[in-house]
């Protein structure tokens, strides 16, 4: 046992020093290599990527048991702390979502009747799996979360990752068992979105803070605050309409959103397939298609 | 059996401490503990894990390990590959130079070494970002990251000790 390393611990000798240097050398210059490989989109990065964390999150589902039991019995004692005043709370807001349901119910004869009068092709039904996230502390430069679900289970890439709320992000890499899910905060993030009533056209971007802005928003555009934001569809990315968020600041540099999705209460995503994928096997073929499988 | 062969074993079991530990530290920091807002600034526990295996037993963690456990862990956050190695060994190529001292010194001096050390390699890790990415990241969550990581590097540091007395001095 006592045969320890020790001594290497020590550079006492020039060559050691040399080559502790020279191994520095490598590994940074083959460090430049990854970045350089990840940046040009090289699939063999997302295949080693998917496979580690394939073999990974299986590890990471039994470690997170303990934490959704407990999260979940805190959870439990303050339902019941706060049962009275939520109780209340849910009776205010089930009067207000009863006059919306009456709208709704309007509004939606008035758009079939409409939509039969154009001959206009009936809305696909998304094909959804729900999943559990099971990593989500990727730390302060990066948004995304691993779910438990993979191609296994009918994910593919490119499917809308949804909260009861609204849109949370876009499957970016599926393995077996497993997917990445890049949520709209990430700075990679680009969401072509409508705003407001008006569907003016923009593109939301990411920069890993909560709030997402607003970019090459068209010119003649009038935005306020507390308009809402949904995806536009266009570039195929999307299936058009899913609820984004509202709009919550507004500067003469920028405009922010605020989206529906609660980022603190992250559990469960639903994933939806829209079929989109074939529109991105459209405008991108060859290799581009190669990596969606 | 050969009992040299359990003591073989033994040996090389316990030097793949640090790596083994740093490793599975690094993989249960990524699971959601559902504590609002830590996602973004949960402390880089991989950090202070490599500062100090790299100032008291270079030898158990070589800069090849280091490199490993960085690529792991830009492999699982899905943060763009290389950025995270690339980093930590700069980080560790600034230790090394002032490692005689700081492996001698006091533990407050030490927690400002690793102050200023985790500073500037959250720096540089935003700088990159900020170069390789299309916009202009948000540095709170970096700034913030930085504060927590150092904030729990004596918890950590404690835990370490501990380990290189029983596992790793016998």
């Amino acid at each position: 046992m006592n045969k320890r390393v020790g001594a290497i611990s020590h550079m006492t000798t020039p060559v050691q020093a040399w080559l502790q240097g020279s191994a520095y050398a490598l590994l940074l210059v083959f460090a430049v290599a990854l970045i350089i490989l990840a940046k040009t989109d090289n699939i063999a990065v997302e295949r080693v990527r998917t496979a580690v964390v394939d073999s990974v999150a299986p590890l990471m589902e039994v470690a997170n048991r303990p934490v959704v039991v407990i999260s979940d019995t805190i959870e439990t004692a303050q339902n019941y702390v706060a049962l009275k005043s939520e109780n209340e709370e849910l009776r205010r807001q089930n009067e207000n979502l009863r006059r919306w349901q009456i709208t709704a119910a309007k509004l939606q004869g008035e758009n079939a009747s409409l939509r039969g009068m154009l001959n206009l092709s009936s809305e696909i039904n998304p094909n959804v799996t729900t999943a559990r996230i099971v990593a989500d502390q990727g730390g302060a430069f990066v948004r995304s979360v691993i779910v438990n679900a993979g191609n296994l289970e009918g994910i593919t890439k490119g499917q809308a990752a949804m909260t009861g709320l609204g849109l949370a992000g876009r499957v970016a890499e599926v393995g077996r068992h497993s997917a990445r899910v890049v949520l709209l905060t990430d700075i990679s993030s680009r969401v072509p979105v409508f705003v407001g009533s008006n569907r003016s056209r923009a593109i939301m971007v990411g920069d890993n803070s909560p709030s997402p802005s607003l970019l090459y928003l068209d010119q003649d555009a009038i935005v306020k605050l507390g308009d809402t934001v949904y995806t536009s569809g266009q570039g195929g990315g999307f299936a058009p309409g899913l609820p984004v968020g509202i709009v919550h600041s507004l500067s003469e540099t920028s405009i922010k959103i605020r989206p529906y999705t609660d980022w603190d209460d992250l559990e469960f995503l639903r994933l939806e397939d829209y079929a989109v994928k074939q529109n991105l096997d459209v405008l991108y073929p060859g290799s581009e298609a190669e990596g969606l499988q | 059996m050969n009992p040299t062969f359990w003591q073989r074993i033994d040996g090389l079991a316990r030097s793949a401490c640090p790596f083994t530990i740093t490793l599975l530290l690094t993989i249960f920091f990524l699971i959601p503990l559902h504590i609002p807002n830590l996602s973004a600034v949960v402390p880089s526990v991989l950090l202070i894990s490599v500062f100090y295996w790299t100032l008291y037993r270079p030898d158990l963690m070589p800069i090849w390990a280091v490199f490993g456990l960085a690529f792991i862990h830009d492999l699982l956050t899905g943060i763009l590959l290389g950025v995270g190695p690339f980093i930590l060994l700069l980080f560790c190529l600034a230790l090394n130079g002032q490692r005689k001292f700081l492996a001698r010194t006091s533990f407050s001096v030490l927690w400002v070494s690793f102050f200023i050390l985790s500073s500037l390699a959250f720096t540089f890790k935003w700088i990159l970002i900020y170069l390789l990415e299309p916009g202009i990241p948000d540095f709170r969550p970096a700034l913030f990251q930085n504060l927590t990581t150092v904030a729990v590097y004596p918890a950590f540091s404690w835990i370490f000790a501990l380990i290189q007395r029983s596992l790793l001095k016998s």
